[in-house]
């Protein structure tokens, strides 16, 4: 294919590390040849291919090798094995505010780190006021960021990144300190870029995520890709290995956690009917939840719902545009209702997860989750929940 | 000279990096202290100050020309100011990488800049005090205005000489960090083995030849002669100290580039 459509070609990628019992060992090993490491494989063989303006997510466990890979990509080591290929410029978000100076102000260390990407001082000087902007931290930006919480460091940070113009831009797991508003911002800027043509690699432990932000996605285990291809089949794959593992105490463990919220769940009520439940539902009674919740800004929100078993797995999870409702706007404390006419999973201990999110469905503004309840039943069918259906006799 | 030119072209092409990276380093450098970049000035006077009262006034040390105070310290001074660019810059340079892990790690930008900041700040040194030398020299009368020229040449001498011993030992103290302990001592070794405190006349005869092995030995005697003759020698006093520093800045480059990425996985 052309080469101006490969964003980033790797084959047989591998990155090892040499590993010495002592200093003393990797002295002896130059000076009189004989080999006294260990080879420590940190990654690989991974071959893979993105095209320009992919979106590619990555999970993994930690240790897998997933910011190897990511740092391979940046540049900031090279393979000691394989090909790849990186076109274009990258920016990456390694680590927060990583080449940040804590005794410089916010506006220095722009300077500082812009001039680290590559970029000059008149275009510095122009991209500076929309930088500042985006930031948005006010006095802050000229005060040394050693006053800085980590989510200033992570706006100012993220703010550098998607200024400079970069054809490839990495993230990694850096997301999770912003507030919501900022969060939001992000994930706006980081779609306007998507459609710009920006090629996107993007690894968070937040599945959610990863599966509405990105289209493709690879599964990093032990250093080489487990699984690959559509986000949201990696995704169900991982899950469900994590379950395995039982890592997956419930759905938290896939959002965007934000600091300072925007909106909040103030209950979660449910009713069989008209009585409230009481932790047991029978099998086939209509179930209702209430949600009452606050929106403190003047925000589109809406709201979805997951009804997941006890052990994690998630039975069903919808939200209001995905039925083609339109988000609520406005401050204001608000009540939604959620009618469900049947119940029909089986035997267990079941959870109802609330979510408030944006109206791209993107970004959590807040999530909470209802009492357990017990479904009695004494069916005898195998499975997770009853399918309506009919038996034809010919 | 692959790596020389490598190291020359990579150093032009970033030089807003340097110029921001020089700005971090004085800041980081004086940032809390009270008197702030004025250090710069008296930690050398502090030097000039002690080994003259140690050298001329207890020891008694006299060059061949004039028997007082101010002209030892006239031709101390033509050597200390160089040897203390040297020393910093190495002592400094071999460290840099090590002190700017945390940024290599993590952004990706040409690394031969710390190098290059390093020898800035020792050069700004430099220059701030063969300023102040400069002017002792016109207070005196025997200031050879020529010699504001002709030092350039010493200059870039030495320059050279010290980025190929930052290269050098920048890159192979992080896989040997003993180098880190060991270097202070051999400087302070070379400082006593160069005639700076001393006359190269006292250097006893069967030594001489052994002396003379050392570029310092030869690159000072140039320093004198440009400071206080006004003469640049064109002679083995400058050929040598010229060959050993093309020579080792390019060994130098040839290190770093070579051990670059493999340094760079033990930050």
């Amino acid at each position: 294919m052309s080469r101006d459509i490969i964003a980033i070609k790797a084959e047989g990628l591998i990155k090892e590390y040499n590993i010495y019992d002592s200093p003393k060992d990797r002295f002896k090993e130059i000076f009189f040849g004989k080999k006294r490491s260990k080879v420590f494989k940190a990654l690989g063989p991974i071959n893979l291919y993105l095209k320009k303006g992919d979106t590619l997510g990555i999970v993994g466990e930690n240790g897998a090798g997933k910011s190897t890979l990511l740092k391979l990509i940046a540049g900031v080591i090279k393979p000691s094995k394989g090909k790849l290929i990186v076109n274009g410029k990258v920016s990456a978000i390694l680590e927060l505010g990583a080449g940040f100076h804590p005794e410089f102000t916010g506006r220095e260390n722009i300077f500082l780190n812009a001039s680290l990407y590559g970029l000059s001082e008149s275009e510095i000087l122009e991209r500076i006021d929309d930088i500042v902007s985006f930031a948005d931290i006010g006095n802050f930006f000229d005060m040394p960021v050693k006053f800085y919480s980590s989510g200033m460091y992570l706006r100012v940070a993220f703010s550098l990144a998607v200024h400079v113009d970069a054809d490839i831009m990495v993230i990694d797991e850096a997301l999770a300190v912003g507030d919501g508003s900022f969060v939001k911002k992000c994930i706006d800027k980081i779609w306007e870029l998507k459609q710009k043509g920006v090629t996107i690699l993007f690894c968070s432990h937040s599945l959610y995520s990863i599966s509405t932000l990105c289209e493709k996605a690879i599964w990093i285990k032990e250093g080489i890709i487990e699984a690959e291809g559509n986000s949201k089949d990696v995704i169900n794959i991982y899950e469900e290995y994590l379950r395995k593992k039982e890592k997956i105490k419930n759905s938290e463990a896939s959002t965007i956690v934000t600091e300072k919220k925007l909106a909040i769940i103030r209950e979660i009520n449910l009713y069989l009917s008209d009585k409230s439940v009481n932790g047991t539902v029978p099998f086939r009674s209509p179930l209702h939840v209430e949600v009452k919740y606050e929106v403190f800004d003047d925000v589109a929100v809406q709201v979805g719902f997951a009804i997941d078993r006890a052990d994690g797995l998630n039975i069903f999870a919808d939200s209001m545009i995905r039925e083609g409702l339109k988000p609520i706007f406005g401050k204001g404390s608000y009540t939604v209702i959620i009618e469900i006419p049947e119940v029909t999973f089986y035997e267990g201990k079941y959870r109802i997860v609330i979510f408030l999110l944006d109206d791209t469905g993107l970004c959590i503004y807040d999530q909470k989750r209802s009492q357990e309840f017990q479904i009695i039943t004494n069916r005898k069918e195998w499975g997770i929940c009853y399918i309506p259906h009919r038996w034809i006799i010919k | 000279m692959k790596y020389i030119f490598n190291f020359i072209t990579n150093t032009l092409k970033s030089t807003l990096l340097l110029k921001q990276m020089f700005l971090k380093d004085i800041k980081t450098k004086y940032i809390g202290s009270v008197l702030g970049p004025i250090w710069a000035v008296l930690t050398p006077f502090y030097y000039i100050i002690l080994y003259t009262i140690i050298f001329s006034t207890i020891l008694k040390v006299r060059f061949s020309q004039g028997n007082s105070t101010s002209s030892f310290v006239v031709y101390f001074l033509a050597g200390l100011i160089p040897w203390l660019f040297f020393q910093e810059g190495v002592l400094r340079g071999s460290n840099t990488f090590l002190e700017n892990a945390h940024i290599i790690k993590k952004v990706r930008f040409p690394i031969e800049i710390c190098i290059n900041v390093v020898i800035l700040s020792s050069g700004v040194n430099f220059i701030l005090f063969m300023i102040l030398y400069y002017g002792y020299l016109l207070l005196i009368g025997i200031l050879k205005p020529i010699s504001v020229f002709l030092i350039i040449v010493p200059f870039t001498i030495e320059l050279m000489i010290i980025l190929g011993f930052c290269l050098a030992f920048g890159s192979l103290s992080i896989f040997f960090r003993d180098l880190q302990q060991l270097l202070p001592l051999l400087l302070n070794a070379l400082f006593f083995l160069t005639p700076i405190v001393y006359p190269s006349e006292v250097i006893p005869e069967s030594l001489k030849s052994f002396f003379k092995i050392n570029p310092f030995y030869w690159l000072i005697k140039v320093y004198r002669s440009v400071i206080i003759e006004g003469k640049l020698p064109i002679s083995m006093e400058i050929i040598y100290p010229f060959l050993f520093s093309i020579i080792i800045f390019y060994i130098g480059s040839a290190i770093f580039y070579k051990s670059k990425e493999e340094f760079k996985d033990l930050l």
